[in-house]
């Protein structure tokens, strides 16, 4: 089966890392490939999160837009997954992430993604766990920027 | 046409009319519609002739039964073993031998009469159940329909299937039988006793003497079973635990050395699983031997004693087999007694639980047939017109706070909106104006002078309809989907004698022509339905849903007689997008892969591939194209063949394990394409047949062709496809020339307008390529242009509107199901818009789309429900906007006195340049925005706001920093 590579870089996705390896090859089987051009977008912030995506080669540009315009605030490269939150949790995508060169990924489609999680109670798991990381993540931030400034 | 405003007017004529009609329709169901709190009393209410015809024909049966068991007996005495023949029958003369042949005769026609009779009663007792189970599902289903909104949450969705589809079942069965049965089995029963007493009462006795000792001590044996059954039951549970325990705590056992006390424990509770196991067998076989024994001491009886009295001569050979005959037919019945005593009070039970379950116990006047619509009228005069007589929105209730009535009248045109942080809060709100809460504090809009609640549920979705972020599609068609107030039953006509008709009168179902379109464009005042569709169209042209009927167009199969301008004007279509060279077309190559006799194209599946043809039918799948004849021949004994076995075969291998890993019934394998995955199993079998090499069936080949030519290299990635295996294939091509000349497919190198391909198909030449699926909006947009050149836009549109809609929707994105579901509210001229949570917010996107429905309302009042804080929504919004804030009034960032409020659009190059500690928060906050990968943006980009608006403001922003400002809440 070609599906070793897509497999591989859903091991090394925290988010899916617990799944069984069959579950994985079947995800990876279910999902769709999808390639960009440079510039091209892979979500537009504010639109409906209907997927989320694995980035198998190449790289994404993270962009933020805010009234103060434009700012670019992460690089993401293969195997980093991108849009998961959005799906889950069902909120417009919060950034625009496009593609700095050709990228190659795995699209993991927002139906396919529900039952994942339905079927997999650990991975809910772990969503709870990122979730929860980046909100003392950010809360230690403010604390952090608040006292200095 | 009647005058809406009369029907809104307050008078207490009317709405004490509603509100019986709601009643009649609402919760108070129960004794019109039969459901009575008995199973007998609903039975017999709605099939007293059946019953007691059955009855009738049951009573017939006895004497029947009884000749049945006398006619041996006079065989065997009296024509076997009689004399004084010959004998004068109604004038015949017999000789034994003739009338031995009729009584022989006599008893054959018995038996096929009183069969013939049972056939007659089962089919009727069947057919009584069904229609009673019909009527008693159809019942319940549109209770549930009717209920008001307040009963929404009474049941859950599984609770319900469960209690109609499964539960009901069995009733449906006893149903039929519940008076027959006891009738029926007693009947015979005592017939069978009344012969053996007939006999000689001696016999009767013992025949009789049995039962109450059956009926006794087998129970109670039966009780202490059960009892052990219990302790067992508990007994493994403790046993599973203490091993659960030993494994768990295997360290700390062999630490302490303590093997040999765990093990003694384990002893002890096997002893006593055991130990329990033994006397639930003894007794279980103890059972089994007294009932053995009890069952043999009546024929034991009826030989010695009965043998005794013929030896004797006082009682023939002939009655004594009939006594024995006759007790063993005794058996069935008394199950079926027994059978029938427990299924009552089992049914009983269920029915009582439904009913109660279901409230039903109310009375309630006859609901007259067809009066299941009644309410449902749509129609009357157009919201907008409405808004002159009056429209009051009271300021919402909020915590500590009623609801204030006349807090607002806005006049038309008019834009409120409903502001607060609170979700639910805003949401509540507007469920309230729109009087669909449960809430009665008269937090409720008042138009013309009645208020929202006391409006039917049809008057209050045209006049004030709510659009949340959950619109729901039905399997319909789209145009359908668009003008779901326009769907009114088309009740069949009265004398209508179809059989469906018949049966739907018969068990108080809702009797409806079948076949009958329900959209009736005249409730708008539309003459028909084209009518309907420019109204449509120019609705969602203006609110941006044009372009997901455009979509679903692309999908159609346009025919000269749908698209006529299309079908005519396709070459120069084709000729035109495919241009030359210019930027467009190779734009498009990145998308599309065109088709090319000489390439394999790997987004079209195999079957495509091979036939370089589409099927015509729509319900043509390639399992279906596997089966079919003309390719079949075909492809028999071709390399081609082989090549796609082979593929089949691989691809069955591979799959056949991903799906077993997860069980075939997985919902995750709700995506999965490439076959049912229930024949996962079969496939595999499939393709181990083809291996051994020997003769493969035939329906093992047509199973893996069928899976080979659903494959689409590009989407399911599997490595079956070797460069030589696509030359077969590309070479097998020239096999399938003249496909389309045999009928029922279409090749991509001569489509024309008589050809029945998709217009996306017809047009592009080539399919979508499946890995720029995120790009696909070019295409229709370059597809868009191009039939605006052709005037053929239209077509397309009118084809997207026949589409027929998978459930839930199918493949629309989130955002064109808004759309279109505000283009179905728009289309029934509402007097006032309610959007919950929709296209609310201080974005751009949000306030063009606020914008364009306040044009469509056409003087309708918009009602929208926003989180953003009203600073931020003031570029947003129009100054005339009115504001409902919910809760408290949103904290403000307490700008400085004879500051400008700072504006959220504040310009980039406006913003003073970050001071060195600013420049680190900012850091700061983009690392720990960039480690959130996609979530908590707009708390990210709240927290740059904020430290850009304090350091503007030269507030020490620890002073506010602790309190949550609304805006960043996570959304």
């Amino acid at each position: 089966m070609s599906l070793t590579v897509e497999v591989e870089a859903l091991r090394s996705v925290p988010l899916f890392n617990t799944a069984p390896l069959k579950t994985l090859q079947l995800l990876a089987f279910l999902s769709d490939i999808v390639t960009f051009r440079p510039g091209e977008a892979l979500c537009r912030q504010g639109d409906d999160g209907d997927c989320a995506y694995v980035i198998l080669a190449g790289s994404a540009e993270v962009w933020v837009h805010t009234p103060a315009g434009a700012t670019r605030v992460s690089t993401l490269g293969p195997h980093q997954v991108v849009g998961e939150i959005a799906v889950i949790c069902d909120v417009p995508r919060t950034a625009e992430v496009r593609a700095s060169g050709e990228v190659r990924a795995l699209r993991i489609g927002k139906d396919l993604m529900m039952q994942l999680l339905r079927d997999a109670p650990e991975m809910s798991l772990e969503i709870m766990r990122t979730l929860a990381r980046r909100l003392q993540d950010t809360t230690a931030a403010l604390s952090a920027a608040t006292a200095e400034a | 046409m009647t005058s809406t405003a009369e029907s809104l007017a307050p008078s207490a004529e009317a709405s004490a009319a509603r509100e019986a009609e709601s009643h009649s329709s609402g919760a108070a169901a129960g004794k019109a519609s039969g459901l009575s709190s008995s199973l007998f009393g609903y039975a017999w209410r709605f099939s007293a002739a059946q019953q007691a015809t059955m009855l009738a024909l049951t009573l017939c049966t006895f004497p029947i039964a009884y000749l049945s068991l006398e006619l041996p007996k006079l065989i065997i005495d009296d024509a076997i073993r009689g004399d004084n023949f010959p004998r004068v029958i109604g004038g015949f003369e017999l000789e034994q031998d003739q009338y031995l042949l009729a009584l022989a005769l006599v008893f054959l026609g018995l038996h096929v009469f009183s069969n013939a009779i049972k056939y007659i009663i089962n089919l009727m007792r069947s057919t009584t159940g069904e229609r009673l189970l019909r009527r008693l599902r159809f019942f319940l289903s549109e209770h549930r329909l009717r209920a008001g909104e307040s009963e929404d949450n009474r049941f859950g969705q599984g609770e319900l299937v469960q209690i109609i589809a499964a539960e009901l079942r069995p009733i449906g069965v006893f149903l039929g039988d519940v008076f027959t049965g006891p009738v029926l089995h007693g009947g015979s029963l005592i017939v069978y006793l009344v012969f053996i007493f007939v006999q000689d009462p001696f016999l009767g006795a013992f025949a009789i003497i049995i039962f109450p000792i059956q009926a006794v001590l087998i129970p109670m044996l039966q009780q202490r079973v059960v009892r052990l059954t219990g302790e067992r039951i508990i007994n493994t549970r403790e046993l599973a635990e203490e091993v659960s325990e030993t494994v768990a705590a295997l360290p700390t056992l062999r630490a302490y050395g303590l093997t040999r006390w765990r093990l003694a424990r384990l002893t002890g509770r096997l002893h006593s699983n055991f130990e329990i196991r033994r006397r639930i067998l003894v007794r279980k076989f103890l059972i089994k031997f007294v009932s053995n024994v009890l069952n043999h001491v009546t024929p034991f009886a009826f030989y010695a004693i009965g043998g005794w009295f013929v030896i004797s001569g006082e009682l023939q050979v002939g009655a004594l087999v009939a006594v024995i005959a006759a007790y063993r037919d005794l058996a069935q019945p008394w199950r079926e007694l027994l059978r029938y005593y427990q299924e009552h009070s089992d049914f009983s039970a269920r029915y009582r639980n439904v009913i109660e379950r279901f409230e039903l116990h109310m009375p309630e006047p006859m609901r007259p047939p067809g009066a299941a619509a009644a309410h449902d009228q749509f129609g009357g005069e157009a919201g907008p017109d409405l808004l002159s007589r009056g429209f009051e929105l009271p300021r919402p209730s909020g915590p500590g706070r009623a609801a204030e009535r006349d807090a607002l009248r806005p006049g038309p045109g008019a834009r409120v909106r409903i502001s607060g942080a609170d979700d639910p809060a805003r949401s509540a709100a507007i469920a309230a104006l729109a009087g669909l809460s449960r809430d009665a504090s008269g937090a409720d809009a008042r138009l013309a002078g009645a208020s929202a609640r006391s409006l039917s549920h049809a008057e209050r979705t045209r006049l004030l309809p709510v659009v949340d972020r959950r619109p729901v599609f039905f399997a319909a068609p789209l145009r359908h989907n668009l003008a779901l107030g326009l769907l009114r039953p088309a009740a069949a006509e009265t004398g209508a004698r179809q059989r469906e008709v018949l049966e739907a009168r018969a068990t108080g179902n809702f009797a409806t022509a079948p076949d009958r379109d329900w959209l009736d464009p005249s409730l708008l005042g539309e003459p028909d339905t084209a009518a309907l569709d420019n109204r449509l169209l120019s609705i969602a042209e203006r609110l941006g849903a044009d372009r997901a009927i455009f979509e679903l167009g692309l999908s159609a199969r346009p025919t000269p007689e749908t698209a006529p301008t299309l079908t005519s004007r396709l070459e120069e279509m084709r000729g035109a997008l495919a241009g030359s060279g210019d930027e467009t077309s190779e734009d498009l190559s990145s998308l599309i892969e065109f088709w090319d006799i000489a390439a394999l194209n790997p987004h079209a599946p195999l079957v495509e591939n091979l036939l370089f043809a589409a099927a015509q039918s729509e319900r043509a799948t390639p399992r279906s194209l596997a089966e079919d004849k003309i390719i079949r021949r075909t492809l028999r004994g071709t390399r081609a063949e082989t090549v796609l076995l082979d593929i089949g075969a691989e691809i069955a291998d591979a799959t056949a394990e991903l799906v077993a890993a997860v069980g075939p019934d997985a919902a995750l394998l709700k995506a999965f394409d490439l076959y049912p995955p229930g024949e996962a199993e079969l496939l595999r079998q499939a393709a181990a047949q083809y291996r051994e090499r020997g003769r493969t069936p035939l329906d093992a080949r047509k199973r893996l062709i069928g899976v080979a030519f659903g494959f689409t290299p590009a989407r399911h990635r599997l490595d079956v496809l070797s460069p030589e295996r696509e030359a077969v294939i590309l070479s097998a091509r020239g096999l399938f020339k003249a496909i389309d000349r045999t009928g029922g497919f279409s090749r991509f190198d001569a489509a024309t307008g008589a050809s029945t391909l998709s217009v996306r198909d017809l047009l592009l030449n080539g399919r979508l390529k499946l890995d720029r699926r995120e790009q696909w909006g070019r295409v229709t947009e370059v597809l868009i242009q191009l039939c605006r050149r052709f005037d053929t836009e239209g077509e397309v549109l009118r084809l997207g509107l026949d589409v027929e809609l998978p459930r839930m929707g199918g493949a629309l994105t989130q955002d064109q199901k808004l759309r279109l579901a505000l283009t179905r509210a728009i289309i029934l001229r509402p007097a006032a818009l309610m959007l919950d949570s929709v296209a609310g917010e201080a974005r751009r996107e949000d306030a063009a789309l606020r914008d364009a429905l306040a044009e469509v309302l056409e003087g309708g009042v918009l009602i929208y429900s926003s989180a953003s804080p009203s600073q931020q929504m003031r570029p947003f919004a129009p100054a005339s906007e009115l504001e409902l804030p919910i809760g408290d009034p949103p904290p403000a960032p307490a700008p400085k006195p004879g500051k400008t409020p700072p504006a959220a659009e504040e310009p980039a190059q406006d913003a003073p340049e970050p001071s060195p500690s600013g420049a680190g928060l900012a850091d700061k906050v983009r690392r720990a925005a960039a480690d959130m990968a996609g979530a908590g943006w707009s708390r990210a980009e709240a927290l740059i706001r904020r430290w850009r608006l304090s350091s503007r403001a030269e507030t020490p922003p620890s002073d506010d920093a602790p309190a949550d400002p609304p805006n960043e809440r996570e959304r």
